[in-house]
């Protein structure tokens, strides 16, 4: 119930934090209330907003992943690499491998790729 | 001890080799195909030893000799090995490999690429259809530094292009995986014919314009390494220039013949034949730099005739257990 009050304060608070004017962050919040249409989950327009439903599969796939290494630390008490220590040799190496292979397929990096437009750089 | 060594070096020795496979599987699937891709996949696919001509260059060649219309009209087994905007380092570096595996009597260069300096940077276009689809050797990895002139994250990315084309994972189509396991034969023998019909005015007023023209140091250097490799092969050597109404004119074509003399190597400037070849330039061109197929059909029959006339080809045509030409004519007129 805390991570959900932080998480539902966080979001709030973002929305002052990308917008553009306080103005417009209060028109963000008003407009989640009052333009409520569940449709738009389900057909396609969110695939209009930057990524698209091969990539959405990826960032969902990768929430699941954070989920459980979350899991893996709240609930064993244990660091991700010590975890995987204790588990046999198949587990860890399948692990590792998906790993591996989602940084170098996933991994925004290369010749598109300039480190100082990182994430923070319209502020 | 020994045992337990033994033990941590097979189970390392298959995450690594696991690692490979994977690495290599993702990479075939996301190198994009480009038209140099089925040249030079279908180029291995040849039986070893088989091939008795064989054509070099950028697609000013690819795009003008017909290898299989070659093969009907004179029995020549010939086939196009090069790659669009070829360098002719890029070519000397193409003939090595192809002298891994086959043992041609007549190698014919494409002239264009003497236009331009050899190691003077290609763009990234050309450097990708050039290397991408060349098997692993030293050789293609020294010529890679000769291009880029560093070792880098670009460097790198030559010898595992899984780096540069990761992104192409959401465009991925079945074609892209059928292309995987379908047969990679170049039934074109390398050919790459388009019935485009240009629609711009195709003239060769840039080609009569005389210029200040000089082989590149670069060019000369490629160039005798490519004389030189043939003669220690016993290969004769022949040089050709393709029909283009674009990026070269009579004082490059002056420079080759001077620098062919040199060598007694020939050389067949194309651009002076336009009118004993029939060719329509209302009809015969797909752009202003290439021919379409009408268009190679007619230097085809030229240069077959020429090969036949001035050179010992044996007439593979009459080979007992017929062969991959014979396969390919046949699909041609299916």
């Amino acid at each position: 119930m805390v991570w959900f009050n932080y998480f539902l304060t966080r979001q709030f608070c973002m929305d002052f934090f990308r917008a553009n004017s306080v103005s417009d962050a209060f028109q963000y919040i008003y407009r989640i209330f009052s333009d409520i249409n569940p449709w738009t989950l389900f057909d396609g327009s969110l695939y209009t907003l930057g990524l698209e439903q091969k990539e959405c599969m990826v960032l969902i796939v990768s929430i699941i992943i954070l989920l459980l290494v979350d899991l893996v630390k709240f609930r064993r008490n244990q660091q991700l690499d010590v975890f995987l220590g204790e588990q046999c040799i198949w587990f860890r190496w399948g692990v590792l491998i998906i790993l591996f292979f989602m940084t170098i397929l996933f991994g925004i990096y290369g010749s598109g790729y300039n480190a100082s437009q990182f994430i923070y750089f319209q502020f | 001890m020994i045992k337990q060594n033994l033990k941590s070096f097979i189970k390392y020795g298959i995450l690594a080799g696991i690692i490979i496979i994977i690495f290599l599987s993702l990479q075939k699937m996301v190198v994009p195909r480009f038209s140099s891709t089925n040249i030079v996949d279908g180029f291995y696919q040849e039986k070893e030893n088989d091939i008795d001509v064989l054509f070099m260059g950028s697609s000013n060649m690819f795009c003008t000799i017909d290898p299989v219309t070659l093969y009907e009209g004179y029995g020549i087994a010939a086939y196009d090995f090069g790659s669009s905007s070829q360098s002719l380092n890029i070519s000397y570096l193409y003939l090595k490999e192809a002298l891994k595996y086959q043992q041609p009597k007549i190698v014919v260069l494409e002239m264009l690429a003497s236009n331009s300096d050899s190691y003077q940077k290609l763009p990234e276009e050309a450097l990708r259809w050039g290397f991408s689809n060349l098997k692993f050797s030293p050789d293609k990895y020294i010529t890679l530094y000769d291009e880029l002139g560093k070792i880098d994250f670009e460097y790198l990315s030559y010898i595992f292009p899984l780096l540069r084309y990761k992104d192409r994972w959401s465009e991925l189509s079945k074609e892209d995986f059928d292309y995987l396991r379908s047969d990679k034969t170049n039934y074109d023998k390398g050919f790459y014919g388009s019935s485009i019909i240009t629609e711009e005015e195709v003239n060769f007023d840039y080609y009569n314009e005389k210029s200040d023209f000089e082989l590149a140091s670069s060019n000369i250097m490629a160039l005798e390494k490519i004389i030189d490799l043939c003669s220690k092969n016993n290969i004769q050597l022949m040089f050709f220039k393709s029909p283009t109404a674009k990026n070269w004119n009579c004082s490059m074509s002056e420079a080759i013949l001077n620098y062919s003399q040199k060598y007694n190597i020939t050389f067949i400037d194309y651009n002076e034949y336009i009118d004993d070849l029939k060719l329509d330039l209302k009809k015969d061109f797909r752009d202003l730099g290439h021919l379409n197929i009408t268009g190679a059909q007619k230097v085809t029959e030229h240069m077959g005739a020429y090969l036949s006339g001035n050179y010992q080809l044996p007439n593979r045509q009459l080979d007992k257990q017929g062969n991959s030409w014979d396969t390919a004519l046949a699909l041609r007129k299916r």
